[in-house]
């Protein structure tokens, strides 16, 4: 017969949840603000065609990033005109939505039994893990805003249906589930890599 | 302290960590891809019809008749408020994570088909009631659907996924040995 331990269990989970929900939802615009330079660098790392400047904004949907496109280039895609340089486009995603890795990864480091030692190596290795984490989601997900205009634009020139860039299947994929993934195999890294701390090596009995 | 079914003083078992993580992302981007091969109209007009908007609005209709919301393809309308189910509003990511750490998972074929029917089952059960509820919602405190929608009802729908998958590896363990 199984033991019935799934009651404190998922109570531990939610609550734990709950409460890294709460941090964030509070916390959140001040950990974007202090990261927004680093969040700027690894859009523009992924920009080919534009420049792009990152601003925190309220807005009916709650609190917003902003991107600001500005574009460095004439962008010719397929050999049709696309955008000409110095066209500024922008677009948004929420806060909030961004934030959804973070509530995920320190949710399940926090709540995975272990002991408060190994619990609290997760947390300082979740630190870096967490700006992964975001450098992975937010800055791609703005630049496929940007980039989904520039196909939209390309394929109405074209008159027909066009490859889509990567970046914006890599953000379909991530928006379908791929987001969840990455901070539940980060927590999965995190607690394996800390386990050890739990571990205690049986004394020899002769 | 509660336990999962890797307990505090054992070892990790290092090599079986690694392969059930490699066969747990194998195994959803397998899904994804399946689910991506699925033609737009045929979600949108008939699963999403059957499966999610006609039982939705039935449930809506019963708890206040006077909502009076209509089912029309992947919309529900009323004069309150309407909402559109498109891919990612089926809770489609959060079953293919538990699909595929269930497969991932060592254990028995039977228990892996139970953990299937009731993981499947109780994530869309999670998900009508998460549909519902962004329907009042959306009519009644439109203020707080982007956050719910958004930040609240995905993460909390992930947390219940791991609960469900902590509880039923931890059975399956106890069925293995």
């Amino acid at each position: 017969m199984m033991p019935i331990t799934w009651l404190p269990l998922a109570g531990r989970f939610l609550v734990v949840w709950a409460l890294v929900a709460v941090f964030f939802y509070f916390a959140g615009e001040f950990i974007a603000r202090v990261f927004l330079p680093w969040l700027a660098t690894v859009t523009n790392m992924l920009a080919e065609y534009f420049h792009a400047d990152l601003f925190i904004v309220p807005d009916k949907q709650g609190v917003v990033i902003k991107i600001l496109a500005r574009v460095t280039q004439d962008i010719y895609q397929y050999n049709f005109p696309i955008a000409p340089k110095g066209a500024e486009l922008t677009a948004v995603g929420t806060l909030a939505h961004a934030l959804t890795p973070l509530v995920i990864f320190f949710a399940l480091v926090l709540s995975w039994p272990g002991s408060f030692k190994a619990i609290v190596l997760r947390v300082v290795m979740g630190v870096p893990m967490g700006i992964v984490l975001l450098s992975a989601t937010l800055p791609c997900l703005l630049v496929s805003h940007i980039e989904g205009v520039f196909h939209s634009a390309l394929q109405t020139v074209a008159k027909k249906e066009m490859p889509m860039p990567f970046i914006m299947t890599w953000v379909i994929f991530m928006e379908m589930g791929g987001v969840w993934l990455l901070p539940i195999m980060g927590a999965l890294g995190c607690v394996a890599v800390t386990h050890p701390v739990n571990y205690k090596k049986p004394e020899n009995i002769d | 302290m509660t336990t999962t079914h890797i307990e505090r003083n054992e070892a990790l078992p290092w090599r079986q960590a690694a392969w059930f993580a490699v066969k747990f992302c194998a195994f959803f981007l397998a899904m994804e891809y399946a689910y991506f091969a699925i033609p737009d109209d045929f979600l949108r007009d008939t699963l999403y019809f059957h499966v999610l908007v006609a039982p939705c609005v039935a449930v809506i209709n019963f708890l206040n008749p006077a909502e009076q919301v209509l089912a029309n393809h992947s919309l529900m309308t009323s004069a309150k408020a309407s909402l559109e189910i498109v891919r990612g509003c089926d809770g489609a990511g959060t079953i293919f994570l538990l699909m595929a750490a269930v497969l991932a998972f060592s254990s028995p074929f039977k228990t892996k088909i139970l953990g299937f029917l009731v993981g499947i089952f109780l994530l869309m059960a999670v998900n009508h009631l998460r549909i519902i509820g962004l329907y009042f919602i959306a009519a009644y405190q439109n203020s707080w659907f982007a956050p719910i929608h958004s930040y609240v009802a995905p993460t909390l729908i992930i947390m219940i996924g791991c609960v469900f998958f902590a509880v039923w590896s931890q059975y399956a363990l106890s069925r293995h040995t």
